[in-house]
């Protein structure tokens, strides 16, 4: 799968997405536009996660119904 | 089975006492707003992560994966839990989104999912990150 092939997918299951989306990839960075566009809003980035595994948790939250609460 | 309800509390005990499921590592407070959702784990596994969100009272769950064998032990498992609608079926993402219509049907389509994970091996691996 190259990186537009994966890219569009993404994207689909984000556009899906009714509150969270959550992902794990090393590329994570690369998503912010893609996610910005569709109305989704970075909440949070694990750095943990990265240091474990390689590839960091983040998560999108759609910007109308972003809450208080802290994730992770 | 009788599938029991995580307190904020107990799920913070939970993380600390280590044994929470490693794919939701970093976003485990996920599990906290997974009640009365519906939720889709692409690259679902086993369906472990998919139990945990079931655990935390998600009320509808579509899971997806190419491992078979993972697959079908999912099915079993939550075959024991009919409180939760849910769904697992096979599906090669790798020939794009149309394959997750092809798997689920019509149904999926209708619905957006309160909570999408893509916290999968293979989501991490398209982008050429270490599997676990």
């Amino acid at each position: 799968m190259d990186q537009e092939h994966i890219n569009k997918l993404v994207s689909c299951l984000a556009a899906r997405t009714k509150h969270y989306f959550a992902y794990r990839a090393r590329t994570g960075d690369a998503y912010e536009p893609i996610m910005n566009k569709l109305g989704l809003k970075r909440v949070h980035y694990s750095e943990i996660a990265e240091y474990h595994y390689g590839a960091p948790a983040i998560v999108w939250e759609r910007k109308q119904i972003q809450s208080k609460q802290n994730i992770g | 089975m009788r599938l029991r309800l995580f307190t904020r509390k107990q799920l913070v005990n939970k993380r600390v006492a280590g044994f929470h499921n490693n794919r939701l590592d970093g976003a485990t407070d996920l599990l906290l707003r997974a009640r009365d959702a519906s939720v889709l784990d692409v690259g679902m596994n086993r369906g472990l992560v998919s139990l945990e969100f079931a655990g935390n009272g998600a009320r509808l769950i579509h899971g997806c994966d190419a491992y078979e064998e993972g697959v079908r032990t999912a099915r079993e498992i939550f075959s024991d839990i009919p409180q939760v609608k849910s769904q697992f079926e096979i599906v090669d993402l790798t020939k794009g989104e149309q394959s997750l219509k092809d798997a689920f049907g019509k149904s999926i389509w209708e619905i957006r999912h309160s909570l999408v994970s893509c916290t999968g091996s293979r989501a991490a691996t398209c982008n050429g990150s270490r599997t676990h």
